[in-house]
């Protein structure tokens, strides 16, 4: 799968739960500019999981500042 | 110098947003409690239907006379941890008798439940382990797996499924696996279909540990919960439990039949490194367990108010969170300012419940919550009915 839809999909999810005007790019912060809470970042991340059929520990989220971050993270995971 | 408020600005800012609106955010004062239905709030006569006060032990004579025997005979407190000067021989008493009373081995108590579920998850887990737990698990569970070390998977409320599906992926993987449930769910009230993840223990190795915090006492014939009502206790390898609920006091417990269980003593930091609970506490908890063995009918109440707040509220048209009646009946509110409005607006016609939302509930869930003892009378259920037809339909 491309870079570009990984983080496609990303983006539409995190639009659909974003809490401000913010424009979403690789470059934005998932928590810090988003507004989304911690219980909604879980449901997020549940819905990547459910998407790419693999776990994303709890542990590994801390690290995963930027949807750039994520991307990064699932292409090595699906991998 | 670190500057607090710009770090925390966020929270300052909704803090502030909800004491403006007259929520008093965490630091909501009650007085004048006088039984465990009544109190005052700014001077106010208050029902109280939100306080997990399940038994009403809290204000029983016998617990009462318990607790003043105890601070003439052991003092205040005992100043120091179990591991150093603190163990008394009242501490020992209620492990046993919890032990018993759970039909398990072995019991520890500790200082709070929040603390049980640090002390025991963190030993049972540890780096290189995983550990899965249900999205909606208390804050206790999360931060007891944080301080494992352990790898951390969550799995969809409820959903054994789901839960078979991470155990799947991760089946080679090296380590031990710990799967965490809690009886009854604090938030919605709705039980844990523990069969369904029980089955899941004849194809994957796991450890199961059950948090009783809100079923212990007041769910299964005997109190001894959710396992006990379903049916499963020989299944669940780790209990864990509150005293703080249907105990009327404070401190937490954890049981097991493993004899691995009693090193936990000499490894869980959050055992060893806190003081133990004063002796006045545990000798109420030791009174009030047995009154659960002695006055069987409190739970019988208790079921009989809970389906009656459930029907009364449901017959109103509001939207009950959990289908199934238990002592916790929830109420979901379409948006956060219509819950903070309603909210006040039971404060002021006399009636305390507590008020929910996200992250403490569901993204998009909010809720009015009440929690029904068997101290309530028949007609204080009529009333908070009465009081939701108010100020909530």
């Amino acid at each position: 799968m491309s870079n570009e839809s990984i983080q496609k999909i990303i983006i539409e999810k995190l639009s659909a739960i974003s809490t401000t005007d913010a424009h979403i790019d690789e470059n934005t912060k998932i928590i810090a500019d988003l507004g989304i809470d911690s219980i909604t970042v879980m449901e997020f991340i549940m819905e990547i999981e459910e998407k790419y059929n693999i776990d994303i520990p709890q542990n590994d989220i801390v690290d995963l500042y930027t949807v750039k971050d994520f991307e990064t993270y699932i292409r090595k995971r699906i991998n | 110098m670190i500057n607090l408020n710009e770090k925390y600005s966020a929270i300052k800012q909704k803090t502030n947003i909800f004491i403006e609106k007259g929520i008093p955010v965490l630091r909501l004062e009650l007085s004048d409690v006088t039984n465990p239905t009544r109190a005052k709030c700014n001077g106010k006569d208050i029902l109280l239907a939100g306080t997990n006060n399940y038994m009403g032990c809290t204000f029983d004579e016998e617990c009462i006379k318990a607790g003043y025997e105890a601070l003439h005979n052991y003092g205040t407190g005992t100043t120091g941890s179990r591991a150093a000067n603190g163990g008394y021989d009242l501490h020992t008493q209620l492990e046993k008798n919890l032990a018993h009373y759970l039909k398990r081995k072995y019991c520890s108590i500790f200082t709070t439940g929040y603390q049980a579920n640090l002390a025991v998850i963190s030993t049972y887990v540890t780096k290189g382990d995983k550990v899965f737990v249900d999205i909606d698990s208390h804050a206790s569970i999360y931060d007891g797996c944080r301080l494992s070390g352990a790898e951390i998977i969550v799995f969809k409320h409820n959903d054994a499924q789901d839960l078979a599906k991470r155990l799947e992926r991760n089946k080679d993987a090296p380590g031990g696996k710990l799967v965490i449930l809690e009886g009854l769910y604090s938030m919605f009230g709705d039980r844990a279909p523990l069969h369904d993840f029980v089955d899941l223990k004849q194809k994957y190795d796991f450890t199961l540990l059950l948090d009783e915090a809100h079923s212990f006492g007041i769910i299964g014939e005997n109190g001894r919960g959710l396992a006990e009502e379903q049916g499963v206790e020989e299944h669940i390898d780790l209990i864990v439990g509150t005293f703080s609920k249907s105990l009327g006091s404070i401190g937490g417990f954890a049981a097991s039949n493993s004899e691995d269980f009693n090193l936990l003593p000499y490894i869980a930091r959050p055992y060893i490194f806190s003081a133990s609970q004063c002796p006045s506490s545990i000798a109420t908890t030791i009174e009030a367990l047995k009154q659960f063995e002695r006055k069987p009918e409190r739970r019988k109440r208790s079921k009989m108010l809970s389906e009656k707040l459930h029907a009364g509220l449901k017959a109103l048209g509001l939207n009950i969170a959990c289908d199934v009646p238990s002592p916790i009946v929830a109420v979901k509110i379409a948006d956060e300012n219509e819950l903070v409005k309603k909210w006040n607006d039971l404060l002021e016609n006399g009636l305390y419940v507590n008020i929910a939302l996200p992250p403490g509930t569901p993204s998009g869930t909010y809720l009015l919550r009440c929690s029904v003892s068997s101290a309530h009378q028949e007609s204080d259920i009529e009333q908070i009915i009465s009081i939701f037809q108010k100020c909530v339909v």
